[in-house]
């Protein structure tokens, strides 16, 4: 019988980087590194793990401004040809390593990888990915969960709780036009997570979220079972809090698996080491090198020295890793079951980036660990978090301290020297937000042409592209921060003239068309309604879309 | 005469575009990959009718250094500033000043007032010259990588967490306060006074501006904005205040900030337990998939094709599932999806979902009359409908329980037979 659950939790996140001016733009390579390397490698693991009967669980957290730009027409095309220039690119290298029985196979099985990604995303999906993991859902063995609209840091946003409800109840209606139905669950961005919270997750209709350990362990009452089972927070929502120890096995850069000698090493990549006539026309066309996602060294140790990659010996040791994680997480589950009266549950949330883009053999680890749980033993099972509140409905009340995932635990990697001036114009534009909203959300009632109504939403759309974590976070770590200013830059630029043109009642249409085309995120959305401090208003609105 | 082959100069990193709007749609719908050139024609910006005390029109210039085509389309030359490319006489072509019209903005941003004649020391007058050289944002230009604006024009004061030991303040005092605080204050108290960010420590009290815990106080000075503030212990709450400290000690707060609580480091001293039990009852957890019918053109027989079938989830609640079992049915798969008899009448039992009352009269009337019809409910929403052989229908009642247990809806109520 079973002792205990383990609840695997990837969480993907990027940035909405559209910018359809541009036609080569150099930050949409994220996306497509992501979608190469990430998000079709689990596709075909979870594929495969269907076809065989493999009974796993996962849960996946999907944030809106990954969503809208996977289901973007525009951002799908740019893939296709990105698509087709590494593939050109992996032909030329096939040709290039001729007879070097090192680095011949390895070329072989780019080509191969990146054909199949082009089959899978062209022929199966007819290049709207999330189709596949709604696919997954619907057949029962992937959880989704919602995230904020555009990944705000909530705690550090509290100033203007229009501010808080916007981006919690955008993102719940985002999740519920792609995937059918409510969500359940949330991922707060970040795990940032203050007092308070958890009143507007349960407004929202969710049931549960995630935070940091710490945010659970220094709960208020302490918890009875630490972080091996969920706590309710007085308004009923459940909160999960995340294990360390499975975490450091993942995520230590010294002792966690992703650094062992036989992985791919990431930071040696073609594109910046091969010469540059070669390799210019598969690079930025400015000239700048970027990583092309060919790489063909094995990290091999500390030093800079390195060998080449052969992929068997990953391949053993990613089922080495998995074996050698399932095995610790049994002789943890036993020993904490033995003085538990319910079974625990371990929850591991990882990025899904790590998963494929950082760590090239995540994907097959992840393969390995569903296939040895459900085959070679009896101690764990997978599950996802609503399953298990669906057999423990009974659960403490407590409510967990303000906490993040970030480094130190709290909120220090978003307000600190180098982003904490951000945050007088992000609230004082909240401020303008929510004052524009009272004034102006019976226009969302008219037609879509009624200029107010596109204004107004417009505005909307341009906040919550503001405040976006994603901003903050990259000033901190200190790349691509001139991206960064520019975006926070323009968006509370044209915020602030909406507002201005909205209260003076002139408003320049072709201006604002050209903003609504540029910034289309959520545009089926009236996003300018989720500011306003008419609490009825969302309600009415939430009982309309419940009745239909 | 040999000619030299036409050259073309132009710099191809605008793509020409013909017909922007139908490029724009062609992005928008994924058949090209931009980008577009965005440049519109100038025509004057559309007014809504409402406004009536604008006169004159706005002039918008965008990103400037962007690159613009000249009238000969020859080259691509950046303009910077907001003069207009203008071919003279000789056929050269020069810049000219274009007029910035102003318009009245009633809501116009902050712009600073400095009077001159104002006497006063340090810190007031400090932040009011510094005021008058900060950025003033001229009407009728917009840039959408401008700097943001440095003031705002109200005061106050915001506290955010950073950390259990560290508070992150922010400010602004606009000029109008400071000049409320001279009204009130004689010159001697003025001559000599700090700016001081005051904290109070509140937890757990109801302040009312008198009776906090402790408070400390931080010198700031009147050059500065924001703050970082260390604290002593952690899992407390805070207000605090900004303003003026005399050199007698009064203290004459500007503004007053929000309350803000650090966290607790370690385990919290509550060991009480609270329990609370939380059953969803809008879940359908369990769930068939069937085949059926979209309800998009109600045509009823004949005219649809068989490509409006699809795999439906249908959420089944209890009482569903107690319905089901109570009766004397086969499995629902053999139900739902039977491919051995019957194949003919197939397409009608699809039809007959989601049609008004007289098309299924039309649809039961072709059906040949030795088959019966039951219409039943088969989970939360879906109804279907079964056909079923003459045969052995009156062998049938002498066992059947589900006569009894009145599962038939419908004006068509005919009896039914298990297969």
């Amino acid at each position: 019988m079973f002792k205990g659950y383990l609840s695997l939790v990837l969480h993907a996140h990027l940035p909405y980087v559209r910018h359809p001016e541009d036609e080569n733009f150099l930050e949409e390579n994220w996306l497509y590194e992501a979608i190469t390397e990430t998000y079709i490698p689990l596709i075909q693991v979870y594929e495969n793990l269907i076809r065989d009967g493999v009974g796993f669980r996962i849960t996946m957290s999907m944030t809106p401004t990954l969503v809208s730009m996977l289901e973007d027409p525009l951002l799908q095309g740019r893939y296709v040809r990105h698509l087709d220039k590494m593939i050109e690119l992996s032909e030329k290298e096939m040709d290039r390593t001729g007879y070097d029985p090192n680095f011949h196979g390895l070329a072989l099985m780019y080509n191969r990888k990146l054909n199949e990604a082009k089959e899978l995303f062209l022929r199966k999906y007819n290049k709207n990915i999330v189709n596949a993991f709604k696919e997954f859902q619907n057949k029962g063995y992937l959880e989704i969960i919602g995230c904020c609209a555009t990944h705000g840091y909530l705690p550090l946003l509290n100033i203007n709780a229009s501010d808080v409800r916007a981006q919690v109840n955008v993102g719940v209606e985002h999740y519920t036009k792609t995937f059918d139905r409510p969500p359940r669950g949330l991922w707060l961005p970040e795990c940032g997570f203050y007092p308070g919270v958890d009143k507007v997750l349960k407004d929202a209709g969710l049931k549960y979220f995630f935070t940091d350990s710490h945010g659970i362990l220094n709960a208020d009452p302490v918890p009875k079972y630490g972080v091996y089972a969920p706590l309710y927070c007085p308004s009923g929502v459940a909160a999960f809090g995340r294990d360390i120890e499975s975490s450091k096995q993942v995520w230590s850069s010294k002792e966690g698996y992703p650094g062992d000698t036989d992985y791919r090493e990431y930071y040696k990549d073609i594109g910046f080491e091969l010469d540059f006539n070669y390799i210019k026309h598969y690079i930025h066309p400015s000239g700048l090198r970027v990583n092309t996602g060919l790489k063909y060294w094995r990290i091999t140790g500390k030093s800079s020295y390195k060998e080449p990659y052969q992929p068997d010996w990953a391949r053993d040791k990613a089922a080495i890793h998995a074996g050698n994680f399932m095995h610790n997480r049994q002789k943890q589950i036993e020993h904490l079951s033995s003085f538990m009266d319910r079974k625990p549950i371990v929850v591991a949330p990882y990025d899904a980036e790590l998963f494929g883009h950082w760590w090239f053999e995540g994907p097959m680890w992840i393969d390995f660990l569903a296939r040895k749980i459900f085959y070679d033993q009896e101690t764990i099972q997978m599950i996802t978090p609503y399953e298990y509140l669906y057999e423990y409905p009974t659960n403490q009340i407590s409510m967990p301290s303000a906490s993040s995932w970030g480094y130190k635990g709290y909120n220090e990697y978003w307000v600190e020297g180098s982003n904490d001036w951000l945050y007088r114009h992000i609230h004082k534009a909240g401020e303008r937000m929510n004052e524009l909203s009272d004034k102006f959300s019976g226009y969302i009632n008219e037609c879509n042409d009624n200029i107010f109504k596109r204004a107004l939403n417009q505005a909307g759309r341009e906040i919550l592209l503001a405040q976006a974590s994603d901003w903050a976070f990259i000033m901190k770590t200190g790349t691509m921060v001139p991206y960064a200013h520019k975006r926070v830059k323009i968006h509370i630029n044209r915020f602030t003239r909406i507002y201005h043109d909205m209260l003076n009642n002139i408003i320049d249409e072709e201006w604002l068309k050209e903003i609504e085309y540029k910034d289309n995120i959520f545009s089926q959305i009236d996003c300018g309604e989720f500011f306003t401090s008419n609490l009825n208003l969302l309600k009415q609105k939430k009982e309309k879309a419940n009745n239909l | 005469m040999n000619k030299k082959p036409k050259s073309n100069k132009s710099i191809s990193r605008v793509k020409k575009v013909t017909n922007p709007a139908k490029e724009r749609e062609n992005i928008i719908k994924g058949k090209s990959l931009g980008p577009v050139n965005l440049r519109k024609k100038k025509t004057k910006p559309a007014l809504t009718k409402v406004s009536k005390k604008i006169t004159k029109t706005k002039k918008f210039v965008k990103d400037d250094s962007k690159l613009v085509k000249t009238k000969d389309d020859s080259k691509l030359v950046k303009t910077k500033d907001n003069s207009k490319l203008v071919k003279t006489k000789d056929n050269s072509v020069s810049k000219k000043n274009v007029k910035k019209n102003k318009i009245f903005t009633p809501y116009k941003s902050e712009s600073v007032f400095f009077k001159k004649n104002v006497n006063i020391d340090s810190p007031i007058k400090a932040n009011l010259q510094s005021a008058a050289k900060k950025n003033v944002q001229k009407s009728g230009f917009f840039s959408e990588e401008q700097e943001l604006p440095s003031h705002y024009g109200t005061t106050n004061l915001r506290l955010l967490v950073r950390d259990p030991f560290w508070i992150y303040a922010y400010w602004e005092i606009s000029e109008t306060s400071w000049k409320n605080l001279t009204k009130k204050l004689s010159s001697n108290e003025v001559e000599g006074a700090k700016t001081i960010l005051r904290l109070y420590e509140v937890s757990l009290i109801d302040f009312n501006g008198k009776n906090a815990n402790h408070y400390f106080d931080i010198d700031v000075g009147a050059y500065i904005n924001n703050w970082h503030i260390n604290l002593w212990s952690d899992n407390e709450s805070y207000v605090g205040e900004i303003g003026i400290r005399t050199q007698s000690g009064d203290f004459f707060a500007l503004s007053r900030s929000n309350c803000v609580h650090t966290p607790r480091v370690g385990y919290s001293p509550r060991t009480e337990q609270m329990w609370m039990k939380f059953i969803d009852e809008t879940e359908h957890s369990r769930y068939i998939v069937a085949r059926v019918k979209a309800n998009k053109n109600n045509k009823g027989l004949g005219g649809t094709n068989s490509n409006y079938r699809y795999r439906k989830i249908i959420f089944l609640t209890e009482e569903d599932i107690k319905n089901y079992y109570e009766d004397w049915q086969p499995s629902l798969k053999d139900v739902l999806f039977k491919k051995d008899s019957d194949k003919q009448y197939e397409k009608y039992l699809l039809f007959l979902e989601g049609a008004s009352e007289e098309e299924r009269e039309k649809i039961l009337s072709k059906l040949p009359k030795g088959y019966y019809i039951k219409s039943r409910q088969k989970g939360a929403s879906e109804e279907m409908v079964l056909v079923a052989e003459e045969e052995s229908s009156s062998g049938f009642f002498a066992g059947a329980s589900e006569f009894a247990s009145g599962n038939f809806i419908g004006a068509s109520e005919f009896f039914i037979k298990d297969w």
